[in-house]
């Protein structure tokens, strides 16, 4: 981990409030594991808005090229509407890598990965990774409509995948008609195989509940990356916590080795990769 | 001290160790409790053995499980947090977190625990079970819980409930008691006054402001209990304002924080009558505040002259 500075390369417009922000700094790209994050300063007031927040605000890193980490966002608020109006040669504070990294596929296994929205980044970190390593992989991506189809630049961008990379939309505007979980179900019945498969999947609460369930009851391994509000990215502020599924739920035996301080996790430290069947996918009510 | 200024000297001819109530640390800046963990988790991000002092998460006699998420929201120049003390508890303090601080504390950094509690006999016991402890060297009580025996009231907010508290942990502790304020009281120097009378060794001013954030949409609380403690710069002319007023009123020291960021906030708090600060959520935007700040301590004192740091405690021109 580094707290260090980078230069924005680029900061381009996706339309729909995506972003992909570009950003030079050799340390944290050599430190980087497909899951991890990193916390950005956001930069200064945009007129017109409120004052530009205090606090660092977590990104996935979507991509390393080099000594250039790509972060893929969305304007949803005041932080990431300072971050929109960054330019080319903007000097950002960046603290990272930070957090736990996806588990690789054991030998033989293939990788499902599932992103929706800005939840899709860390899925293409996982394609490097994977593609890198020669692994076997498919991509299963989501977004609303159209208008949002910005969230797959890291997949459009390697033309050579796209036998692999499936896209769908909630309004069937482009790809298949219908959410991530669908399109990855409806794949595996077309294309029936007999290779053992690990979930990988980012993206809103709502769909990795979902992930969560089938991937149980196919009894698949999966692990999901959470994003939940955080403060420091470093476990010092004990603000992003999720519920541990052990704890609540676990056996006698399981909660015999816990104490009540183990009944919420830090995302950014025991996280934000967790096994998909270990923590309770609730966010508390983050409003959006 | 006067009002002007000496010829500049060295930077390392300044002396910025202070001295709170018998505990020399070797400069004024310490980490505010429950903004920088048990120590080892900032230590990836700054040299720990910059600091002057390390004051722990709270810890209860037993493990406490903190609050639901949301936890934190952030507000203009601040932050609202309601995590609940979610704290591992005496033994698990004891066994698994003491070794870091131990060789902190040999790297001659001052550990201070902050003790926490819902009952006069649960600070009692922690500090009775910290007896003997040498990886530490002052307690801190966050006297801001609520106090179950008396429907949830703040001990912090009661002046006969703080004397007794701090009376009860004084008697089970064999080290010096620091006694957190709250500041959500009309009079801090009365409780201020209540602790010292009772034996406190010093006072840390202060602790978080309660208030309340919403989502104007859903028109609901954006923490997941309501109210929250605000913290950081917003709060800082409250906190300054306090530290003048314990300090002028009771004898014993005043640690002062509260939307400390720079040197010059530090050295507003020592101004006002603080013998030592503490650093808390800028620790959360900036893990190397703490040893920025110390340095540019130093650096604005060789620049005027002022050739020992604790020299500066207390010395707000009035008028
Ligand atoms: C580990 C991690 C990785 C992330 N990766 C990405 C990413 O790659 N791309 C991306 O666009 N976003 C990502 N996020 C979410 C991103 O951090 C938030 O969208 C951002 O902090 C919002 O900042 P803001 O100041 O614009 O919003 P605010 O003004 O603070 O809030 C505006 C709205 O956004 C919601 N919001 C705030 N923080 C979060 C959050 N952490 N998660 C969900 N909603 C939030 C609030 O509830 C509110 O309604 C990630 C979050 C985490 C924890
Ligand atoms: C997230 C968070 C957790 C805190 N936890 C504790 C705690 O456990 N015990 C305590 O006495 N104070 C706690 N505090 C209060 C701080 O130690 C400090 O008194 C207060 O935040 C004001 O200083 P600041 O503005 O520099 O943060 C906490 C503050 C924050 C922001």
């Amino acid at each position: 981990m580094h707290e260090t500075v980078a230069t924005v390369v680029e900061n381009r417009d996706l339309g729909s409030g995506v972003h992909l922000l570009r950003l030079r700094n050799r340390e944290v790209c050599a430190e980087q594991r497909a899951g991890r994050f990193v916390m950005l300063g956001v930069g200064e007031t945009v007129e017109g808005n409120p004052p530009a927040p205090m606090l660092r605000r977590p990104f996935s890193i979507q991509r390393v090229e080099g000594d250039v980490f790509d972060v893929l966002y969305r304007v949803v608020g005041v932080g990431t509407t300072c971050m929109a109006a960054m330019k080319r040669g903007r000097v950002v504070e960046v603290l990272g890598p930070l957090g736990n990294a996806f588990t690789p596929p054991a030998p033989g296994e293939q990788a499902i990965l599932l992103g929706g929205g800005v939840g899709i980044p860390p899925m293409v970190a996982m394609a490097d990774a994977l593609s890198a390593n020669n692994a076997d992989w498919k991509a299963f991506l989501g977004v609303s409509s159209t208008a949002d189809a910005g969230c797959f630049v890291g997949f459009d961008d390697r033309p050579s995948w796209d036998s692999r990379v499936h896209r769908a939309t909630m309004d069937g505007s482009l790809g298949f008609h219908g959410h991530v979980v669908q399109a990855w179900l409806a794949d595996r019945e077309a294309n029936p195989s007999v290779t053992k498969k690990r979930v990988y999947a980012c993206g809103p609460m709502v769909m990795l509940r979902a992930v969560a369930k089938v991937a149980a009851s196919l009894n698949i391994p999966a692990e999901v990356s959470v994003e939940t509000m955080m403060g420091c990215g470093i476990g010092i502020c004990m603000g992003c916590v999720i519920e541990n599924k052990r704890f609540t739920e676990g056996s006698v035996e399981d909660r015999s080795t816990m104490s009540p301080y183990d009944r919420w996790l830090m995302a950014c430290t025991k996280g934000p990769v967790f096994d998909a069947q270990g923590i309770v996918l609730d966010d508390g009510g983050l409003l959006h | 001290m006067s009002t002007r200024w000496s010829d500049p000297i060295a930077p390392e001819d300044v002396d910025i160790s202070v001295d709170v109530a018998g505990l020399v640390m070797k400069n004024p800046v310490s980490l505010a409790s429950g903004t920088a963990g048990y120590g080892p988790e900032l230590s990836h991000a700054m040299d720990m053995s910059t600091l002057g002092g390390f004051v722990t998460k709270g810890i209860a006699v037993t493990p406490w499980e903190g609050n639901a998420p949301p936890r934190i929201a952030e507000t203009s120049a601040g932050m609202l947090n309601a995590i609940g003390l979610q704290n591992v508890g005496l033994r698990a303090f004891l066994e698994h977190k003491t070794p870091y601080l131990r060789d902190l504390r040999a790297s001659g950094v001052r550990v201070i625990v902050n003790v926490i509690g819902k009952t006069v006999d649960e600070y009692h016991r922690v500090a009775k079970g910290l007896r003997d402890c040498d990886a530490i060297d002052a307690l801190e009580l966050n006297i801001s819980c609520p106090n179950i025996k008396e429907g949830g009231i703040a001990f912090g907010t009661d002046c006969v409930a703080a004397g007794e508290v701090t009376a009860a942990t004084v008697e089970g502790s064999d080290k010096p008691v620091w006694v957190k304020l709250s500041p959500n009281v009309s009079d801090i120097s009365s409780m201020g006054l209540a602790c010292e009378e009772n034996g406190a060794a010093a006072l840390s001013v202060i602790n978080t402001l309660v208030g309340l954030s919403i989502d104007l949409e859903s028109r609901r609380p954006r923490l997941s209990i309501g109210k929250g403690g605000l913290s950081g710069p917003a709060i800082k002319p409250v906190a300054l304002r306090m530290t003048d007023e314990v300090s002028r009123a009771c004898s014993i020291p005043v640690v002062g924080m509260g939307g400390i960021w720079t040197a010059t906030d530090a050295l507003e708090f020592m101004v006002c009558g603080a013998s030592a600060v503490q650093i808390g959520t800028a620790n959360f935007v900036n893990p190397r505040t703490a040893e920025q700040v110390v340095q540019g301590m130093r650096q604005w004192c060789a620049e005027r002259g002022v050739a020992k740091i604790s020299d500066l405690v207390g010395t707000l021109q009035r008028k």
